[in-house]
């Protein structure tokens, strides 16, 4: 089959989204068809660009290239989407979230136009009246599957697929820290773990991979850490390559993820493939799928004090600590997450 | 639930009549949730108990509670003076607009051309989007000075620049509601004009029983427009033969006061013509209750509903009005009507009868308030407009959808050679509607 991948990209910037589609057309191409991404531009703002953008995506046709059919149209990200193609199927990485689950929190960039509510009601209408014409609805994870079913009233089945580096990950014995890999940013709330580690007991050492979004957000978490008295316990490691972030899982006692209403996170199935349980919070959304709290890892209320018990645990009980790494790994392959599940699903 | 209101307006500390009808409403507003008043103009408004003022300067608003809370609503008069910035925001966070004049053309001229406006193109490309060619080519005339403006304006009221973009639209006036209602596919209702809730109606005085003096006329408010009659009144005045036996009352605004006394002695009206200036709400009062008729003419009707009637109701008083408009739709028992096109005859006709038959307007005034009592009470009409916030907030779902062909051709077709513009704009429209669900 010839098949396109529609998905956004806003220019010169990489993140999970672009691993994603890349992998995917990978997959696709391994599993014998002939893929293509198709990458549309996006702008946010000011907020009429959004629905200019989804116009310019409506006014595509990518039934055919060369007078060769394009058979079918898997979308990933608002608004590429919804392009119109009489055999589409929707796997949604997430909604243009401003406008559904962030609408009224303080996260919402809509909100901050005098425009905001005219547009995010337009995205609203467009997006309820647009999905329906795929012939296949999936989400990435549960956690977008439950907005689509809260804000669009439409049932899409979770479809999880590996992370880019599943062939490649691997264990060691665990040395003394725990890992946080992730971009640095307000959502992904380091600056929980830096207070959390100021209500430990335990001397628990953690240590960051990923770049800061911005010298402001490294300098605040730098200032927060001096502030608890906490700064001998920290490594931030900044931006780290493949193979560091490989070992670095591979090695650690235990992996920290504890954003704010993760889609999905790669990070979680990561850990799990390197033997390692996972601290999060209550509202960390898509990790959530996955950890089952002490048993593969620890659910933790999002406050200092609770996620400070999580840590201490983890530092203190070695053997536990070991036992659920090995049943978080269990718990990856119960998942029936691979490639081939993925394609014959979204090809159905 | 009682959901938080935005209501930008001018506030009683500012001269407008507007601004005294957010005071009358205010309060049954305040019975269904907690209301914000927005301001750009700043007074003391301590006497607005219940609500929050708020002052705005420009744009600089917070946004994110006015877009999570029900859509706003704001007050558009004809007046640029005290609704420039009100529209400024409307114009960019749709909302319910309260159209209180059909004739905004001079608030869109002051808009455009004082200040920092966008200018006179900017002003001439409204005129012709919304008034066609011609209507553009006079307005361009005023700018030039070829052309008068009281020429162009009264022809050309405007209102569809600011109604095609509202989520809702309010008339007070019904006759206006099928041409407002022509300009959107937004819902636009007719409400009958509020007046202060039952609790606050004036407690009535009777009539005075028995001619003593001179019978007395009134003619209070904003009297600057030409429509309000003030010269044809006086002159009217003057030339009716019975004139010492009466007086008349002006209270409020008119054009070139200073000039007025010498005025009225030109005319012989020095001793039965009184220039009260703008009164205090006490004087008011009492010069209501004083008089035996009020003049409250409209010609050429700006489309406004009158507050000043409802004032003259309260007070139990009879009211002159102008046989137009929304005047034109009201019970033969509750006003006097004056034939605009024969007005100086109707005038002496009116003049004469209560001198001769001063029971005849004194029941008029007793019909009127319990007009007013029936149909103008601020408790109706919050009840009315909550129920209107959610018909809007719902037009608020499809509002963008239905702007969004012009709105980009707008901001980015412009750009293109005239000659693509019907094409474009026709696929685009064929496009933008497959992407939501038509009504």
């Amino acid at each position: 089959m010839r098949i396109a991948i529609a998905t956004t990209q806003v220019p010169f910037v990489q993140g999970g989204a672009e691993i994603h589609a890349q992998s995917l057309q990978h997959a696709l191409e391994q599993a014998g068809h002939e893929a293509e991404i198709v990458a549309i531009p996006f702008k946010w703002y000011p907020p009429e660009q959004i629905m200019d953008h989804l116009l310019a995506c409506r006014l595509l046709d990518l039934s055919e290239s060369c007078g060769d059919r394009i058979d079918r149209v898997i979308g990933l990200k608002f608004p590429a989407y919804h392009v119109q193609h009489p055999h589409k199927t929707l796997w949604v990485l997430h909604q243009y979230r401003s406008a559904f689950d962030l609408w009224g929190l303080d996260d919402c960039d809509l909100a901050h136009f005098p425009q905001g509510r005219e547009i995010a009601e337009a995205i609203r209408t467009t997006e309820d009246h647009l999905l329906q014409e795929a012939q296949g609805l999936y989400a990435n994870s549960q956690n977008v599957a439950h907005r689509l079913e809260r804000f669009c009233h439409r049932h899409a089945e979770p479809l999880y697929h590996p992370p880019r580096h599943a062939d490649r990950i691997y264990t060691r014995e665990a040395e003394d820290y725990l890992f946080f890999p992730s971009r640095l940013n307000a959502l992904k709330r380091q600056s929980l773990v830096v207070k959390a580690l100021a209500h430990t007991k335990e001397p628990v050492q953690v240590r960051f991979a990923g770049a800061p979004e911005g010298p402001e957000i490294m300098q605040q978490l730098l200032d927060l850490a001096e502030r608890y008295r906490v700064s001998d316990r920290i490594t931030w490691m900044g931006r780290v390559s493949d193979a560091e972030m490989l070992e670095g899982y591979a090695r650690s006692r235990g992996v920290i993820f504890t954003p704010v209403d993760e889609d999905y996170g790669y990070i979680t199935l990561e850990a799990f493939l390197a033997h390692k349980p996972v601290i999060t919070c209550t509202d960390s959304g898509g990790p959530l799928e996955f950890v089952r709290h002490r048993e593969n890892g620890w659910v933790a209320d999002p406050t200092a004090e609770s996620l400070a018990l999580g840590l201490d645990e983890l530092w203190r009980e070695k053997a536990w600590t070991r036992e659920a790494g090995e049943r978080a790994h269990q718990t990856y392959h119960e998942l029936n997450i691979n490639w081939p599940h993925v394609i014959s699903k979204l090809l159905a | 639930m009682r959901t938080p209101l935005n209501w930008f307006s001018p506030l009683p500390a500012h001269r407008t009549d507007i601004a005294n009808y957010t005071a009358r409403v205010l309060p049954a507003l305040i019975e269904e949730g907690p209301v914000t008043l927005w301001s750009d103009l700043n007074a003391d408004h301590t006497a607005l108990r219940g609500a929050e003022v708020r002052q705005f300067h420009g744009l600089d608003l917070p946004w994110p509670p006015l877009n999570y809370q029900s859509p706003s609503i704001y007050q558009v008069g004809n007046d640029g003076r005290f609704h420039r910035q009100i529209v400024e925001v409307a114009l960019r966070q749709p909302g319910v607009l309260v159209l209180h004049d059909l004739g905004v053309h001079d608030l869109l001229r002051f808009y455009c051309l004082e200040g920092d406006g966008p200018g006179k193109e900017a002003y001439i490309q409204l005129v012709r989007r919304y008034a066609g060619n011609l209507a553009a080519q006079e307005a361009r005339e005023t700018l030039k000075g070829e052309r008068p403006v009281e020429d162009v304006v009264p022809r050309y009221p405007m209102f569809e620049w600011l109604t095609t973009g509202a989520w809702g639209v309010i008339v007070h006036n019904p006759e206006n509601l099928d041409r407002v209602a022509a300009s959107t596919r937004a819902p636009v209702w007719a409400a009958p004009l509020p007046y202060w809730p039952q609790d606050r109606l004036h407690p009535v005085q009777p009539p005075r029983a028995a001619p003593q003096g001179r019978r007395r006329l009134l003619l209070f408010g904003f009297l600057h427009s030409a429509n309000r009659r003030l010269q044809p009144i006086l002159e009217a005045l003057a030339t009716f033969p019975r004139r010492d036996e009466l007086e008349l009352t002006l209270a409020g605004e008119y054009p070139d006061a200073e000039a007025m006394p010498r005025h009225l002695q030109e005319m012989g009206l020095s001793e039965i013509v009184h220039v009260r200036g703008f009164l205090s709400e006490g004087d008011l009062r009492a010069e209501l209750d004083a008089a035996d008729l009020v003049l409250n003419l409209r010609w050429p009707s700006l489309g406004e509903a009158s507050g000043t009637l409802l004032r003259v109701w309260d007070h139990a008083r009879p009211a002159l009005v102008t046989r137009t408009a929304f005047y034109a739709t009201l019970p033969e028992e509750v006003v006097a009507f004056v034939d605009p096109k024969d007005e100086q005859a109707e005038l002496h006709r009116h003049f004469s009868r209560l001198l001769d038959e001063p029971a005849y307007y004194a029941r008029m005034g007793e019909a009127g308030r319990a007009y007013l009592e029936r149909h103008h009470t601020a408790e109706a009409f919050a009840r009315g407009l909550r129920a209107f916030r959610e018909e809007a907030a719902a037009f608020g779902r499809i509002a963008y959808p239905e702007k969004w062909g012009e709105s980009i051709a707008r901001r980015h077709l412009a750009r293109l050679p005239a000659t693509t513009h019907p094409a474009m704009i026709r696929r685009l429209s064929e496009v933008i509607e497959g992407c939501y669900p038509l009504q």
